[in-house]
């Protein structure tokens, strides 16, 4: 039992690293000489940030293991921190001083 | 039984009659569960409040953004995780009284949250010395506010990370609450860093 446990958390994690070196590549392939706006590298990096979020928090901290009420709160907080940000993004709405 | 499902068990149980101890570990329980929800609300109101400002200069942005190294925060996120999976394989390893094993993994942890700080730092000072400061435009407010508000938690995590290892190291005042107390701050920690890394270094 520990030790499957421990060897999930063992694929989690190499999971996560993977996605991390994934989310360098795709920014490392776009722009190298000159940043431009990317809609697509956004939306990619930004989703790709979320899933990591959820499986830190289902996996890492146990929510799996959790209530119903902790993994709605938690999936809520994946989705709005992540879906705020692409809705910002994606409207174009903007805060400019001076 | 893990702390997120006795937070399920404990709001549940309806025992008019609690230790002193029972009471202090079901307060510790829902708390920090209450402190990461609002913790996760405050550093979501600080992105959406960089991708307006981002949206009003996107120009500025994107040229600014262009003169980080990304290495690091590579570097930055692997590092964290790898001290997450030290810190979970800790409180599996407190759970099945492997106590000797839990204290070297959570100081593999702490040791990797140093070295997470002390590449933050230099980060900071090839910055500074690049003449990419606080004051030199927007994208760099919110890079020096956004890394350092996250160092600042990195740092208190050194608190709450130092108690498990004093809890673990004595068997009279080990607590199995507190140790995942202490490992599920730590987990926040990372978490908050992975949206960093996204917003910071890799979108554009």
């Amino acid at each position: 039992m520990a030790a499957s446990a421990a060897n999930r958390i063992t694929l989690v994690w190499l999971g996560l690293s993977a996605i991390t070196l994934l989310s360098w590549w795709i920014g490392a392939k776009h722009g190298a000489e000159v940043f431009a706006r990317s809609g697509i590298v956004t939306f990619s990096v930004i989703l790709l940030a979320a899933i990591k979020i959820r499986f830190i928090l289902r996996e890492f901290m146990e929510v799996r293991s959790g209530p119903v009420l902790l993994k709605r709160l938690t999936d809520g907080v994946v989705v709005v921190m992540a879906g705020g940000l692409l809705a910002v993004y994606a409207s174009g709405v903007g805060i400019h001083l001076g | 039984m893990s702390i997120a499902a006795s937070a399920g068990a404990m709001a549940t149980d309806g025992a008019p009659q609690q230790t002193g101890e029972a009471r202090a570990e079901r307060f510790l329980t829902k708390d920090i569960w209450v402190f990461v929800l609002c913790e996760c609300a405050i550093f979501t109101a600080y992105f959406i409040v960089y991708m307006l400002y981002r949206g009003g200069n996107q120009a500025l942005f994107l040229s600014s953004q262009q003169r980080l190294d990304p290495r690091f925060g590579v570097c930055n996120t692997l590092i964290l995780l790898f001290s997450s999976w030290l810190i979970a394989n800790c409180v599996y390893s407190a759970r099945a009284g492997r106590y000797r094993a839990a204290i070297n993994q959570c100081a593999g942890a702490m040791a990797c949250g140093v070295l997470f700080v002390g590449l933050k730092i230099v980060e900071w000072w090839i910055k500074i010395h690049q003449g990419l400061e606080f004051s030199t435009n927007e994208f760099f407010w919110f890079y020096y506010f956004l890394t350092a508000i996250h160092v600042l938690h990195v740092l208190i995590g050194f608190i709450f990370l130092s108690v498990v290892m004093y809890q673990l190291s004595g068997a009279e005042r080990r607590s199995q609450t507190v140790i995942e107390t202490g490992a599920i701050y730590w987990h926040m920690v990372d978490l908050l860093w992975v949206m960093i890394f996204a917003i910071v270094y890799v979108m554009r």
